[in-house]
């Protein structure tokens, strides 16, 4: 009973109030949106400013000539590699070393089989292409030093100079 | 010479071409590799040499029509010449055939004069520049039609460019091979499966001396220079083959040798050229992948490839000074 005199006590609403009310909310809609473009401003501008100080970063190292690809990458690889090699080494059970252990000799013997194999193929390809020199015209010039390579012990990956001049 | 590598070297182009095969390919053998690249080099001297009046080249230069019914590789040659003179700004112009022929360069040259000789008869030293108006410009190709189309008159010169070409054209049919390098007439293409470095020694335009040796795996290379092609003119004046377009005389910029490293033979050839014809100030920005300038004085510089350099100096100053250049240009 108290609350609804309370309720009909309270003053109806004036026709002079209400514009103030529709101002006060467009105000605060205002700062809202002020406040969200400001935000929206700065995060773009934190944003920007990282990104040329990265970029500027990047780019001063690679033009004073220390591109890290090109110099300390492959000392750092290693020595993570070596230290990865370490951790893990100490880490595994005795039945993974063994089981590594053998399969290490089964790459071994099958690089050996291959090695053997290949040698065996340039050694008849190095026959057949010396008669076949032998048989040609003297121009052709054949495994001329292919007995030396041979006595040097390299493998036949290497490849003979080249020389280039004005043609 | 290697284990299991086949050889051989012959007279092509006026010059000496050479093919170096090592291991099978899945069609053929090291062996016949090596017969491949000679007859097919041999073939092809018939039909783009300037000096034979029957081959297909000189029935193109002589041909009145302005659109002529070419073959593939013709075609390709034209295309080549088109791509040449638009990557180097018109220096690399292979359309200046009247030129040379009136400098000079009409057949198979002899001798040629020694260089010391050349370079102390010839005029002052200074960088060419492209013709006004370029002649290359209205050569036109429709590769899918195999039609050259361009003003009766203008000519075109197979020269180097037709050689990086056919280097790079048999090293595709060579890749299967484990290791293999071409040299036609001192554009070479080298590569293979294996992808094994070979020694590529750069020699002496003065004295025949190695220079420098790049190891390289997958690429091509070439050397041109001033001292090869050279003879004396009616006047007594030192000429050779490489012309200035703009005045249409032989060039003598400084430089009288160039080698230059890139992905293919023909592209090698073209930077090689215009590295000569731009002179020492801007030569080394046209060896992006490195390569070996040889001045008059007899010094040289080498320009080593990327990896043997920071990534800084290929990008950085190289390139800068090639924009430079262009947009001078």
């Amino acid at each position: 009973m108290a609350d609804s005199d309370a309720r009909s006590s309270q003053p109806p609403h004036d026709a002079g109030s209400r514009p103030n009310a529709r101002a006060a909310a467009q105000g605060k809609r205002a700062a809202l949106r002020r406040r969200a473009r400001r935000i929206r401003r700065s995060v773009a501008a934190v944003t920007a400013a990282l990104f040329c100080a990265l970029f500027l970063v990047v780019y001063v190292q690679l033009a004073s000539g220390h591109d890290p690809a090109l110099s300390a990458t492959s000392k750092n690889t290693s020595t993570a590699a070596g230290n990865l090699k370490a951790s893990t080494s100490s880490a595994t059970t005795a039945k993974e070393a063994a089981a590594k252990k053998a399969e290490a000799k089964a790459a071994e013997a099958k690089r050996a089989a291959e090695e053997k194999a290949a040698a065996k193929q340039a050694g008849a390809e190095r026959e057949s292409a010396t008669t076949s020199a032998s048989s040609e015209s003297p121009e052709t010039t054949s495994s001329g030093a292919s007995s030396e390579a041979t006595s040097s012990g390299e493998s036949s990956s290497a490849a003979s100079p080249v020389t280039t001049s004005q043609s | 010479m290697n284990v299991g590598e086949v050889s051989e070297r012959f007279d092509c182009f006026g010059s000496s071409c050479a093919a170096l095969v090592t291991g099978p390919g899945r069609e053929r053998s090291a062996r016949e590799a090596v017969e491949l690249v000679r007859r097919k080099l041999q073939a092809w001297h018939t039909s783009f040499s300037r000096f034979l009046p029957d081959s297909e080249l000189s029935r193109l230069n002589e041909d009145p029509r302005r659109e002529v019914p070419v073959s593939l590789l013709m075609a390709r040659l034209a295309q080549t010449v088109n791509v040449a003179a638009t990557l180097t700004n018109g220096l690399v112009d292979a359309t200046l055939v009247d030129r040379i022929e009136a400098a000079g360069y009409a057949a198979d040259l002899g001798d040629p004069v020694p260089l010391s000789t050349a370079l102390a008869l010839a005029p002052s030293r200074r960088p060419a520049g492209a013709a006004s108006p370029p002649a290359w410009r209205s050569v036109e190709v429709n590769l899918a039609r195999r039609i050259v189309t361009r003003p009766p008159g203008v000519k075109l010169d197979s020269g180097g460019l037709a050689k990086g070409l056919f280097a790079d054209l048999l090293a595709q049919r060579l890749s299967a091979h484990a290791s293999f390098a071409i040299d036609c007439a001192g554009d070479l293409a080298i590569g293979g499966a294996d992808g094994v470095a070979r020694p590529i020694q750069v020699q002496s335009p003065f004295d025949g001396r190695t220079l420098h040796t790049f190891e390289l795996r997958r690429t091509g290379v070439a050397t041109s220079g001033i001292g090869r092609r050279s003879w004396l003119d009616d006047d007594g004046r030192p000429a050779h083959h490489l012309l200035d377009p703009a005045t249409g005389r032989p060039a003598f910029t400084g430089i009288v040798q160039v080698t230059a490293l890139a992905p293919s033979a023909l592209i090698a050839e073209i930077h090689a050229k215009a590295a000569i014809l731009s002179g020492p100030q801007v030569a080394r920005a046209w060896l992006p992948l490195g390569g070996v300038i040889v001045f008059d004085d007899g010094s040289h510089e080498v320009i080593r490839p990327p990896g043997e350099v920071t990534l800084s100096q290929l990008s950085g100053s190289a390139q800068r000074h090639r924009r430079r250049t262009l947009e001078d240009a």
